[in-house]
Parts: C-alpha cells; sequence; structure tokens
C-alpha cells in the first residue's frame, strides 16, 4: 500500500468515526424547536409578573442600621429572581422610594434577570408615602408598561414611621382604581414608630396582615418570604393563583445544638 | 359556503401536573352553518374542567333549538346559563366556573356572537377587522365567568355578516390572545384562514393541535383553544 493509500484511509476512517460520533452526539443535543407557521405572532416574552417596592427611605430609616439592612434585602430578593430559571413568567422588579419631599421612581419596572446593580438607598428627610401611593397608582395603570396580559402584580409597603403628606386621598385612589386594586398588597412595619393603622388600611391579603419587623432579622425575613411567594407563583403551573406570604416559621436551617 | 375548523390542547402546565384539558369546543354544523362554542375553565377552581365542557354544550343545545333562533341576546343568554347552571346544581357553580365565547353562523352568513369573560372573539370582513371583545381591565386571568358572576353587563353580544370569500370569525382562548399583539391580530387572523383553506376539516384540526402544542411564547403555560369559520373562496 503506497503513502496516499494509506493516508486516504486514515482519512476514511477518521470521517466515519466523525459521522458515528456525530450521530451519537445528536441524542444529546436539545431537541429543536418544532418549525410552526404561527411562530411570528406568539410574544417573544412570558407573560411578566410585577414586583413593586414602595421603600421609606425618610431620615429615621438611617437610626440602627435599617437602611443598610433594607438595600441588602432588596439586593438578596432581586439576585434570587434573577437566577430563578424554572419560571412561566418573567419576574420584573420595580423600586418606588419615598424620602424628603417627594416619592421617586428608583428603579422602572425591569426584568430581574437584565437588572445589573440597584444603587443603594440613602435615608433623609420626611416622609410622603401618599406621593408614593400615587406613583404605585400610576405604574399600575400604565397599560403600556404592565400590559395586560400581566400576572397580578404584587405591591410591597415598607415603612418605620408616619406619612408626612396627605396619604389617605392617595390610598383611596389606589384601592378605588379599577385597575390598580387588583394588584396583592403587603406591608411590613419596622419599629414601634411604623403607622400599623394606616399600614393596615393598605394590605388587601387577609391571610397576610401587617408584618411586624423588630430589627434587621425580620427585615431580611419578610423579603425572603416575598421572594419565596412570587418564585413559587411565578414557576407553578398557575402563576395567577395568590400565595399568601408565609411568615409563620421562624426555624432557620441551624439545628441549635449547642443547648445539647 | 362556510367552513369551519378548530382544536383544543392542553397547555404544558397541565400535561406537566398529569391534569386534564381545562379549555372545551365545540364545533358543529347547522341548518347550512356552524356553531362554535370555546370555554375556558378558571385554573383555580376544582371542576372547571367539567364546567367548560358543560357550557360548550349548553350552548350548543340552546342555539340550535328553534325557539331561540329569533330571541333576543339576553333571553339567549338567560336559556344558556339556566342550563349551565341545572347541570352544575350538584357542584357549587363557582367550583366550575368558565369563561365562554359562542359564534352562531346562519347559511346566508348572518352570524350571533356571545362572550362571558377573557379570551376573544375577531371578525374580519371586506370592511376590516373588529374586534368584538372589549378592552381587558384587570389582568392576565382575572375574569368573569359563568359561575363567577350572572350580570347581564358581563357579557358582550354582536351581531355581523360574513358576505366575501375570506370574510372569517375567530374565536381564542386567553392561552392564545394574551400571546397576541393586539397589532398582529388581523395578520394572525389571515394567516390561520388561509392555512386552515388548505386543508381538509382533520388536516385543519391537526395542525391548529400542532401550532398550539408548540406554541412559542417562552413559558407558557395555559391551555389554548381556537375556532374559525370563514367564507370559502379566493379572498
Amino acid at each position: 500500500m503506497g503513502w496516499a493509500s494509506y493516508e486516504e484511509d486514515n482519512a476514511s476512517r477518521f470521517h466515519q468515526a466523525t459521522v458515528i460520533r456525530s450521530k451519537e452526539h445528536d441524542a444529546l443535543l436539545p431537541e429543536a424547536a418544532p418549525v410552526t407557521k404561527l411562530k411570528a405572532f406568539a410574544a417573544p416574552q412570558p407573560r411578566p409578573l410585577p414586583v413593586i417596592v414602595l421603600a421609606d427611605v425618610s431620615g429615621s430609616m438611617s437610626e440602627n442600621g435599617k437602611i443598610e439592612v433594607l438595600n441588602d434585602a432588596l439586593k438578596s430578593m432581586i439576585i434570587s429572581f434573577a437566577k430563578e430559571s424554572r419560571l412561566r413568567a418573567e419576574i420584573q422588579v420595580g423600586l418606588i422610594t419615598f424620602g424628603g419631599e417627594f416619592a421617586k421612581e428608583h428603579l422602572p419596572l425591569v426584568a430581574a434577570n437584565r437588572i445589573e446593580g440597584v444603587e443603594a438607598f440613602k435615608a433623609t428627610g420626611r416622609t410622603p408615602m401618599g406621593n408614593a401611593f400615587e406613583l404605585a397608582r400610576q405604574l399600575l395603570e400604565d397599560k403600556e408598561k404592565i400590559p395586560s396580559r400581566a400576572y397580578r402584580p404584587v405591591l410591597v409597603l415598607v415603612s418605620d414611621g408616619a406619612p408626612t403628606d396627605d396619604w389617605e386621598a392617595p390610598l383611596a385612589a389606589l384601592k378605588g382604581s379599577e385597575r390598580a386594586q387588583k394588584a396583592s398588597r403587603f406591608a411590613m412595619a419596622i419599629g414601634a414608630d411604623a403607622d400599623r393603622v394606616m399600614l393596615g388600611q393598605f394590605v388587601n391579603d387577609r391571610e397576610t396582615p401587617v408584618f411586624e419587623a423588630d430589627g434587621a432579622r425580620d427585615i431580611m425575613k419578610f423579603f425572603k418570604a416575598v421572594t419565596m411567594s412570587v418564585v413559587a407563583r411565578s414557576a407553578s403551573v398557575s402563576p395567577d393563583q395568590g400565595l399568601a406570604l408565609d411568615l409563620g416559621s421562624d426555624l432557620s436551617d441551624d439545628l441549635d445544638l449547642d443547648a445539647l | 359556503m362556510f367552513r369551519a375548523a378548530g382544536a383544543s390542547v392542553a397547555g404544558p402546565g397541565h400535561v406537566q401536573s398529569g391534569q386534564p384539558n381545562q379549555d372545551a369546543l365545540s364545533l358543529r354544523g347547522w341548518q347550512g352553518g356552524w356553531i362554535a362554542a370555546i370555554a375556558d375553565g378558571l385554573g383555580s377552581k376544582p371542576f372547571s374542567s367539567q364546567g367548560a365542557r358543560w357550557a360548550v354544550q349548553c350552548a350548543q343545545r340552546v342555539l340550535r333549538h328553534p325557539d331561540w333562533s329569533h330571541a333576543s341576546d339576553r333571553d339567549v343568554v338567560s336559556a344558556i346559563y339556566r342550563r349551565w347552571l341545572s347541570g352544575v346544581s350538584a357542584i357549587d357553580p363557582g367550583s366550575g366556573a368558565a369563561t365562554l365565547l359562542i359564534a352562531a353562523c346562519q347559511a346566508d352568513g348572518r352570524v350571533r356572537l356571545f362572550q362571558i369573560g377573557d379570551g376573544l372573539i375577531l371578525v374580519r370582513t371586506a370592511s376590516g377587522m373588529q374586534v368584538i371583545t372589549p378592552d381587558r381591565t384587570g389582568f392576565g386571568n382575572q375574569t368573569a365567568a359563568l359561575g363567577v358572576t350572572r350580570s347581564w353587563s358581563s357579557w358582550t353580544t354582536a351581531s355581523v355578516q360574513l358576505r366575501q370569500p375570506g370574510d372569517l370569525v375567530l374565536l381564542m382562548t386567553d392561552g392564545i390572545s394574551d400571546d397576541v399583539d393586539a397589532c398582529h391580530l388581523e395578520d394572525f387572523a389571515v394567516t390561520v384562514r388561509r392555512e386552515l383553506a388548505k386543508r381538509t376539516r382533520r388536516g385543519c384540526r391537526s395542525w391548529l393541535r400542532h401550532e398550539m402544542t408548540h406554541w412559542a411564547t417562552p413559558g407558557h403555560s395555559d391551555d389554548k383553544t381556537m375556532a374559525m369559520i370563514f367564507k370559502d373562496g379566493v379572498a
């Protein structure tokens, strides 16, 4: 056998082997999506599940490290949302802060997995909570930002004090709005000075009253419960069914065996 | 001559959890025309698949009866609802809640349309496309339905005339309609009609099932049902 034949034989063997390997690999490749004529019409994004946090960033939040804990808790929540891959919905997060003279949209409603970072809150000034209710109502009524195909939004209010502006009319407008009133509303009262009566008027989930937070651990616990509830909803067969926050159990993963 | 086609498939969410399709479809010929009824059982209710199946049967039975062919919309709706309530009397009607969309097309092209709850009815004639369903005020899956509300104002009714080849009525449950952008609805309906027009009835059903089973929206989970009545011929 000459050199050329030898090379040819090698190439042939190599080719055959390659073919066999390719076929073996085919079984491991993900199944290609079937061709459909209506593909061009189907929405390219999953249905959104908006989570809007109304965060108190008034001066009193700077005491006892509350604002730092709130920053950490929100960051953890967004990271958890972004990492979740089993979703039947696209979790979107929006942050509205109220501190100083007016409330402001700190983070527009955006998919959690597209949030690269959130500027830390700075606690300062008064508590314009009524203004925050107004911004939340406007956002919930905006069909461009929250389309009708979206799953029922979640509104989370966090405060350690009492509103310093007119809050009753904006809250009534939020609760009376045909569209905005359909969002699930949860609230957390931080410390003894929080206006529990007002927060009680805000919530609309009978199974989840205003959550009382005494310290950093409770703030983290509340946002962990919100995260778990939202992720469970978005990964479930029926993401629109409400899930109450599981705030009852306070058991940590530590078995606490030191006492033995 | 009018043709019709429809199909219903369980969504990936229900397939994965071993639950039945909670949508229902009934499509039958009627005096040279067609009656199409589709229903979407509310996912949170334990007997919604039965409620949906019973709803489409009630729609067929009432509308096929000669007594109701000239009755007012309100009387037809009342008759369908009464019949549905009598069928679900063994259970709490709320536990079998379902939306219902109906198109009754006579041989001369006159079509009566009825809807309670979400989903979409659209009509396309030579004068353009018309969405019969009003704008939704809430969010996905928050809907009126049989077993949820008994108010007449929860219903949408309309009458249209199909004349030209290419004229059509399309019914969809929200598993489809929520994922199609409003500005593409007309192209969507025209594409569906074009594909159906070149197939046999069985072929139409098979094609619809394929398209809905392999729906392209990521993470879609809802059951999906579509029915179309269209005038045959070159549009």
